[in-house]
């Protein structure tokens, strides 16, 4: 979106479009198939029958080119880390992080003695949408999810102003 | 003959269990389905279940035993004493309030849903509230503050309970000094102590008679050192 | 005045050409739909709610726009021209599929004398597209995807061509149009039903084998997701990535259609009474239903192995496939 983000002032056009756009991208999230610990348990459990995420059109995608969101599920080891943030830098703009969990959000029970944990993963890469528990219930999820929705609808093509 | 048999089998077993398979998933298209449609409609779960960690600040007592049984060390508690005029209150149980709790933050982005603090609570003031609604935009906001009082308050009647405590350490100093002069060693108060601590408690007198007993189990892992406000504050409760 | 008369052929191409991918867009719009609350309820879950009111209708349009404005990723070690050219050869191969599908008598792209031979031809086109995919993307798991999609698609072009010859040799002769009008006057008169059980089978085989054409679960092996990522178009983003989905559910359409064509009657009605129902309707609806249990199929088997997929169609289509082919020409010799 570099071709038209920030060249034009906020007008009635732009807005529109900007309404346009922000439905459509959060109205579809395909978040990556990516699970670390035992949150991904519960993010499965979203996606099962009794949760659906499907019905918000969330939609798990297998590769981080067709994703728009990674949902950060477990534990962030020293190890992982780095494959956390290829996937993440190979994922297409505009992308999202939900940090999910005690462990993704600082560490969780590893915070103190844990030598080999990323005390959170945003040390790592930038997020978005915290969810604490541990793990979370797939209703804190799927919270996290609209929440999500209500921070992409604030998004703009328009210049910045200030 | 067996290969041949084997091959006209493996043909009729694979149509066949195509066609039961699609079958059962022939009936599931018109079985109700069991989607909780979850903003529109919600699962009510039983009280243990553990969903969101609260704490009703007004019926916390301050004892801090939430605190030490937490695995991972995040409810940071400061308490003090209850004066005639702060107007404390009654406990909902009625009785009168005896500690203020000035802050009461828990790190709710490390915590690990354990539920040990709610099993200790002695007045249930933490609790699972049964709802899932607590996402945050920063790491910061899961800091949760239940404690009331603004920041100068704290201070102020930090300040006071510290005054209060050195009042309280000279008069037992005093006493303490009195009754050696008088020749007998009072015995050591608190009856649940380890008999290993018998060596240790003669040697400090004095502070015997502010420390009780239920400070004790916490001692071995004071070593870290890292939470001494709250260490300071177990002594003071009886 | 120009004269419009040397350009009409042409005009009127341009138009059906237009009017099929327009055509196909809103068929992939609705079968990923449709897809998705087969799966839903497959399941017991519902599929798309929320997004446009009833049953998440505008759910496929949403999708559709967000990947239109997703960022187009290039990988840097990719060879960029064949990159950039493989999802457009996938979907010309699908496209140029529909311009022998006769909707009706009359609604037909070009009804050429060898329309069966054609359709299979263009459709191994989409091989060297995906293959091209896989190279370009210069990843492993896009080039073992595209590997596996090449092998699978020409072995199973053979019991699909050999499926396809029995309504052909029955029928006497390759055009779409005639077929469909050799099979005019009840269900009964369809080629599926007739010389039974031979067509039967050849039925069954090549709507299996078709679905490995299009690489459609449970032959789904170059997109498993599981061992490969997404297989050819794990590189492959946003609008790029679009034009691949597009072409795959044009080729479901078009395997679809060519088994309601040439087994299935067609334009025509089941029952002679009900032709007042215009003919492209009950095309339609007849290539959807073979749409629809693509996607049952989907839903309820699992993935086949390499090994089990090849010995299904080198050990079980093939042979069937010949002996059927024998015993409908003895049919039609001896029949005159």
């Amino acid at each position: 979106m570099s071709i038209i983000e920030g060249r034009f002032e906020p007008n009635i056009i732009i807005t529109s479009v900007d309404a346009l756009f922000n439905w459509s991208r959060s109205r579809s999230l395909w978040p990556i198939t990516f699970g670390l610990a035992c949150c991904a348990i519960e993010m499965m459990a979203t996606a099962a029958s009794r949760f659906d995420q499907d019905r918000l059109g969330i939609f798990p995608r297998p590769t981080p080119r067709q994703a728009d969101c990674m949902i950060v599920s477990g534990t962030v080891t020293a190890k992982m880390g780095e494959r956390v943030r290829r996937l993440y830098l190979q994922m297409p703009e505009p992308k999202w992080v939900i940090a999910m969990g005690s462990c993704a959000n600082s560490g969780g029970p590893y915070w103190q003695h844990g030598y080999h944990v990323v005390k959170g993963v945003d040390q790592i890469i930038p997020v978005d949408v915290y969810i604490p528990g541990c793990p979370p219930r797939p209703e804190a999820l799927l919270d996290g999810f609209l929440k999500l929705r209500e921070k992409i609808e604030q998004c703009t093509i328009a210049k910045k102003t200030g | 003959m067996n290969a041949t048999y084997k091959y006209f089998r493996d043909i009729y077993l694979g149509v066949t269990t195509v066609s039961l398979g699609m079958w059962i998933t022939f009936r599931h298209f018109f079985m109700p389905t069991i989607t909780v449609q979850y903003p529109r409609e919600k699962l009510i779960y039983p009280p243990r279940a553990r969903t969101e960690l609260r704490n009703a600040i007004e019926s916390c007592n301050g004892c801090l035993q939430c605190a030490r049984a937490c695995p991972v060390e995040i409810i940071h508690i400061e308490t003090a004493k209850a004066q005639d005029e702060d107007n404390a209150g009654n406990m909902p149980d009625g009785k009168p309030r005896k500690l203020l709790v000035l802050t009461f933050d828990v790190e709710m982005s490390k915590c690990v849903h354990c539920g040990l603090c709610v099993e200790v609570c002695p007045t249930e003031s933490m609790h699972w509230n049964n709802e899932h609604e607590h996402v945050t935009f920063t790491r910061e906001e899961l800091m949760r503050h239940w404690a009331t009082y603004p920041p100068e308050e704290v201070r102020r009647l930090q300040e006071r309970d510290e005054i209060l405590k050195a009042e309280k350490a000279k008069q037992a100093a005093e006493a303490a000094a009195k009754k050696a002069a008088a020749g007998d060693q009072p015995a050591p108060k608190p009856v649940s102590k380890p008999a290993a601590d018998g060596a240790e408690k003669p040697a400090q007198p004095s502070a015997a008679a502010a420390t009780p007993a239920i400070e004790k189990p916490a001692k071995p892992e004071s070593g870290d050192g890292t939470d001494s406000p709250q260490k300071e504050n177990g002594k003071e409760k009886a | 005045m120009i004269a419009l008369e040397p350009y009409l052929d042409l005009i009127i191409s341009v138009v059906y050409v237009v009017g099929i991918v327009l055509f196909l867009s809103l068929f992939a719009l609705f079968a990923t739909w449709l897809e998705r609350k087969v799966a839903g309820h497959i399941q017991d879950r519902l599929g798309p709610m929320e997004t446009g009111g009833w049953h998440g209708w505008l759910q496929p349009i949403a999708d559709a726009i967000k990947l239109l404005i997703k960022e187009d990723i290039i990988p840097a070690a990719a060879d960029k021209k064949l990159f950039k050219l493989a999802p457009y050869l996938v979907f010309i191969g699908s496209l140029a599929g529909f311009a022998v599908l006769p909707f009706a008598a009359n609604l037909i792209g070009s009804d050429l004398n060898i329309g069966v031979y054609y359709v299979i031809a263009v459709t191994s086109l989409v091989v060297i597209g995906i293959l091209m995919a896989g190279w370009a993307s210069n990843n492993k798991w896009s080039m073992y995807g595209a590997m596996r999609s090449a092998a699978q698609m020409i072995s199973y072009e053979i019991p699909v061509a050999l499926s396809l010859l029995i309504p052909v040799m029955m029928a006497g002769t390759m055009s779409m149009v005639e077929i469909v009008d050799n099979q005019a006057g009840g269900f009964w008169n369809w080629y599926v039903f007739r010389t039974m059980p031979f067509s039967l089978i050849a039925f069954v085989i090549y709507f299996w084998a078709s679905l490995a054409e299009v690489n459609r679960a449970p032959f789904d092996l170059p997109e498993a997701e599981s061992e490969l990522v997404a297989g050819y178009f794990t590189e492959y983003s946003g609008i790029r990535w679009a034009m691949f989905f597009l072409a795959e559910y044009g080729d479901m359409f078009v395997v679809s259609a060519i088994a309601a064509t040439v087994f299935l009657g067609g334009w025509y009605a089941p029952f002679p009474f009900l032709d007042i129902i215009p003919g492209p309707i009950w095309f339609i609806g007849k290539t959807a239903f073979l749409v629809f249990v693509q996607m049952w199929l989907r839903w309820t088997l699992p993935r086949l192995r390499v090994d089990q997929l090849m010995y299904v169609c080198w050990k079980i289509f093939l042979p069937f496939s010949f002996a059927n082919l024998l015993l409908v020409g003895l049919w039609v010799v001896l029949k005159g």
